[in-house]
């Protein structure tokens, strides 16, 4: 299963090599065997029939959040930093992956019997270390190195109608596009799936697209946050799970194409597809990059509701994965992108 | 017996006060053969006798019980609320757990955490308690979850080197002890007969130990448990891993007892450690004392008790059932 796959691959920011070899593996064809650019990002071309000149772009980041390390102590723990938004509060007691051969490591605390004062206060990157079994600096030093990668530990699992995980943003999406790239017929224009880098750290890789492809268009699709949390009142909640594709309107850095927004909202409408809009604006997606590089792509954003992203353990619902895949699938069959465009801004 | 293989299986079983049927199991798979008696009783203690020449008994005991939580609310949508007992809450967001419901049913559950995106200011310097931390049960049929449900950490143990991580190796860890101890005695010849409790019910007050030490009415008795390795407190001497174990000298450790065990190690190469225990010892002994029994610790060095992760050291374990073993084997008539 793809994304069982791609959730339990590692894979933070600047290290997505596996995740990318593992997706060109699978959809690689004679035709077909993907492009991979010197930043690392991956492309799927699938050609139009050739009655439209016109491309759509997909995209999904193929980068996680976590930690790298940044000092081996001289007890043998490692200070570590994190990459992408990590809040340090959920890293505690939990296991992770240390450096390319995957070592196992915990990020231990001290017991509670031993704490006096630090019982009230907030852990913090200093209190942060990861416990590999080594005693000493030189026990250490052999096996890691300063700027080894550090990945959450979280198998994968699948329920009835939940996918429990890691990295869910954005492999969600990844393991979406590359349902498509087998699913979907040749339709009368070209579409692009971009499996992009470096996204967690500001949006770094997705630029390079629009050079090599000219894209019309382009649907970014992320796992992006739930945060319908007992804590949070209803109508704080970002979206919520089951409630169907997330279509977002504005986000950090970009107000989404109207023309591309609604013409989505209105086929959703039609349709009778059950979908929500994206209630909060926070959080920016590589729709930011591709509006704002060179000559501006439009971009809408079409999301899978996940909870508790950023963290080792996220949730989505199957039901939203499903709905949000065949949904994006009718979009570009019935070409609803290009018939907004028609409309002059 | 496999000791990794062991440490794996009781790390991963449910054992929660009172509620030690499993780990029960496993160690009375792992004395078969070993000893003379094994029974159960009426307190959830798991004994076992295994008679040397009659001339006084000595006992040990191991607590099977781990730390965990309850269910204190089950909110619509598949939420739950907590309670917890010996835990710090710091370390729960995003951690798995297990529901266990009266049912019998294991439930997935998984504490959510707010994202970074959605966290204000605020929220970001709060630190969780109880009333902010929930469960999600969303991806399971929670409708048999109630309230009074026991909730354990869900997390996979593992091993590195000589070291080995895992939830309840407190004081499951030191039930492999017992286990390896009367593997040595079966080459040993020893006067004194050995009572074992793999004890219940440790975490809220050392019950089961107590019980145990008033039904066996040992002449002396050794709590077996941790304690705290590498802490940093200037005042304490820091028990280190790989360094053997650690036994506790004062108040409630009778003194013939500690003295004994440390001429033992002395005398057997057997590296050691000693830990100053002023006041109670916070272990099962401290129940096993007043039954007027000399009393005895010596403990297992451990870091990041009662977390997800504790962390032990196998070489200690060793160490320390080779200790007992030549300890009990020791012992002459009239010793106290």
């Amino acid at each position: 299963m793809f994304l069982k796959d791609l959730c339990e691959i590692n894979g933070a920011s600047g290290n997505e090599d596996r995740v990318r070899s593992y997706i060109q593996e699978q959809l690689k064809s004679p035709e077909e065997p993907g492009q991979v650019d010197v930043l690392g990002n991956l492309f799927f071309e699938k050609k139009g029939n050739g009655t439209s000149d016109k491309t759509i772009l997909l995209m999904a980041h193929t980068d996680e959040v976590g930690l790298m390390v940044t000092n081996i102590q001289d007890d043998g723990l490692l200070a570590v930093s994190p990459i992408g938004g990590v809040d340090p509060r959920v890293l505690l007691g939990k296991r992770v992956w240390v450096g390319e051969n995957n070592l196992p490591g915990v990020i231990g605390y001290k017991a509670i019997h031993l704490q006096k004062e630090d019982f009230k206060t907030l852990p913090d990157w200093d209190k942060v270390r990861v416990d590999i079994g080594a005693q000493k600096k030189e026990e250490a030093q052999k096996s890691v190195n300063l700027g080894d990668y550090v990945h959450f530990y979280s198998p994968f699992e699948e329920y009835e109608n939940r996918y429990v995980g890691k990295a869910l943003d954005d492999r969600a999406g990844c393991a979406l596009l590359m349902a498509l790239y087998r699913e979907l017929p040749v339709l009368n224009h070209r579409v692009v799936f971009a499996f992009v880098v470096q996204e967690e750290i500001g949006l770094r890789g997705s630029g390079s697209t629009l050079k090599r492809y000219k894209p019309d268009a382009a649907i970014v699709v992320e796992g992006t946050t739930a945060g319908d949390n007992p804590e949070l009142k209803r109508e704080r909640w970002s979206t919520h799970l089951d409630n169907g594709p997330a279509i977002s309107y504005l986000q950090s850095g970009y107000a989404l194409d109207y023309r591309l927004f609604e013409a989505i909202v209105a086929f959703a409408n039609q349709k009778g597809i059950l979908y929500q809009l994206k209630g909060r604006t926070v959080g920016g997606t590589d729709g930011t990059r591709l509006a704002s590089t060179y000559f501006g792509v439009p971009c809408a954003g079409v999301n899978i509701p996940s909870r508790y992203i950023h963290s080792p353990v996220s949730v989505i619902s199957k039901k939203d994965f499903e709905n949000t895949k065949q949904f994006i699938a009718d979009i570009l069959t019935e070409e609803i992108l290009l018939k907004a465009l028609e409309v002059k801004v | 017996m496999d000791t990794f293989a062991a440490l794996k299986s009781l790390s991963l079983a449910y054992g929660p006060p009172g509620r030690e049927k499993e780990v029960r199991g496993l160690f009375k798979g792992y004395v078969n053969g070993l000893v003379d008696e094994v029974f159960e009783d009426t307190s959830g203690n798991l004994i076992v006798k295994r008679y040397g020449q009659h001339k006084g008994t000595v006992f040990f005991s191991a607590h099977m019980d781990e730390v965990c939580f309850l269910v204190s609310k089950v909110l619509p949508e598949g939420f739950l609320r907590l309670e917890g007992i010996g835990a710090d809450v710091k370390l729960l967001p995003s951690q798995k757990v297990w529901i266990h419901t009266r049912s019998g049913k294991r439930l997935r559950g998984v504490i959510g955490m707010l994202a970074p995106h959605l966290q204000t200011e605020e929220t970001r310097k709060k630190l969780n308690g109880f009333e902010d931390l929930f469960v999600d049960v969303s991806m399971s049929d929670f409708s048999e979850i109630s309230v009074g449900d026991f909730v354990t950490y869900d997390n996979e143990p593992f091993s590195t080197g000589d070291f080995f991580f895992g939830k309840s190796l407190d004081d499951r860890a030191c039930g492999v002890i017992i286990v390896k101890m009367l593997e040595r005695l079966t080459a040993l010849r020893h006067d004194f007969d050995v009572f074992a409790a793999f004890s219940s019910r440790e975490e809220i007050g050392a019950f089961g130990a107590r019980t145990a030490a008033y039904a066996l009415q040992p002449d002396i008795g050794i709590a077996l448990d941790v304690t705290h390795a590498i802490d940093t407190s200037p005042n304490y001497p820091k028990n280190e891993f790989g360094k053997g174990p650690v036994i506790a000298v004062g108040a409630i450790p009778h003194r013939k007892i500690s003295n004994l065990l440390i001429e033992t190690a002395k005398q057997n190469g057997i590296p050691y450690q000693i830990e100053p225990s002023p006041s109670r010892t916070g272990t099962d002994t401290d129940q096993i004392q007043l039954e007027t029994v000399a009393a005895g610790v010596v403990s297992l060095p451990l870091r990041y008790m009662h977390t997800p992760y504790e962390q032990i050291c196998v070489k200690d374990i060793d160490e320390t059932a080779r200790l007992l073993a030549l300890f009990v084997s020791a012992l002459k008539e009239g010793v106290v």
